[in-house]
């Protein structure tokens, strides 16, 4: 019987020491692995698909411009993914579609920084909400909550990535992120049916 | 606890990227990959000019400085082999040693390394250039 030897692909941190030792084809695998969710982040972000091609490729030329300085103790995925935000966000600042205030959330106030202990209920809508109405109430939030809400339920990220990522505390992250999934809720239901 | 809250409902329509995204990564890297090539071998390349300007300069004075101080001579009787080198060898040795303008020659060789350095790295990125252009 002949064995059948399965090779696990490499992962993040394999290809990119790969690279840093001079294999250029492991960068842009890399880059195909990424390709995907990064471009599927940034368009609901920005809401434009042309923007957000735009955006994808300036990510990935800043991500390989700075690969050297990476320090690898981190999730590459969550540095890319943190340089995904960062540079949708200025964008949408000079675009002057946003406010300051709607970015800069270091003035968040001490209750808002505090977990949240009430539960809510698992299926937080309901089975039959089209995905129309559930992407409309999604870009109805400011991008800051957005991202936290993307990153969250279409990354599968951790609380504690998403916390790295956005440049908050864990509590606060999980704050508002509980507090986005209302404010949807609250959209849905204003919503004609 | 953590809130065991999650949005397993929420359907979201996949989003496909669009066609060609992925060569337009690749495109925009290449292309900043050339144009930093491009800015070191201008960069080299005029490194190499001044190096190559102060280099003749350089020389020059050394050659000069060789002669005014008669190591030529000191040179020449060594290399003769005469009775008399064999017999004061110690002393013409040192004759010889300090005859040598070592600030000249250091500056010299020091120049000479830069020379050489930067025109390895304007050949390196002028290689670059015409590998991924």
């Amino acid at each position: 019987m002949r064995a059948i030897v399965l090779s696990m692909p490499a992962t993040d941190e394999e290809l990119l020491q790969e690279y840093l030792n001079g294999d250029e084809a492991a960068f842009e695998r890399l880059v195909e692995r990424h390709l995907t969710p990064l471009y599927a982040f940034i368009y609901r972000l920005c809401g434009n698909p042309d923007e957000a091609k735009d955006l994808t490729q300036e990510t990935f030329l800043k991500a390989w411009k700075n690969v050297r300085n990476f320090d690898q103790e981190r999730s590459f995925k969550t540095w890319l993914f943190a340089i995904a935000r960062n540079t949708t966000f200025d964008y949408l600042r000079k675009r002057k579609q946003i406010l300051f205030s709607e970015l800069d959330t270091e003035t968040e106030s001490f209750e808002s920084s505090l977990e949240d202990t009430l539960p809510l209920p698992e299926e937080l809508f309901a089975q039959n909400e089209s995905q129309q109405r559930v992407e409309q109430a999604l870009l109805s939030l400011s991008p800051d909550y957005r991202s936290i809400v993307l990153l969250h339920d279409t990354d599968s990220l951790t609380f504690e990535a998403i916390a790295e990522i956005v440049g908050k505390p864990m509590n606060t992250v999980k704050s508002q992120y509980r507090r986005a999934l209302l404010q949807m809720r609250a959209f849905l239901s204003q919503m004609p049916k | 606890m953590e809130n065991p809250v999650t949005l397993s409902n929420l359907r979201l329509p996949k989003i496909e990227t669009p066609t060609g995204l992925l060569e337009g990564v690749f495109a925009r890297i290449r292309q900043e990959q050339v144009r930093l090539a491009r800015m070191r071998t201008t960069l080299y390349s005029v490194g190499m000019i001044l190096s190559l300007g102060t280099g003749s300069l350089v020389t020059v004075s050394l050659a000069r400085s060789l002669r005014a101080s008669g190591f030529y001579e000191y040179a020449s009787l060594a290399l003769s082999g005469d009775s008399l080198f064999l017999t004061y060898w110690r002393e013409l040795s040192f004759s010889l040693l300090e005859s040598v303008p070592f600030i000249t020659l250091l500056m010299f060789l020091v120049v000479l390394l830069v020379l050489v350095w930067t025109a390895a790295n304007t050949l390196t990125n002028v290689r670059k250039i015409v590998r991924i252009a």
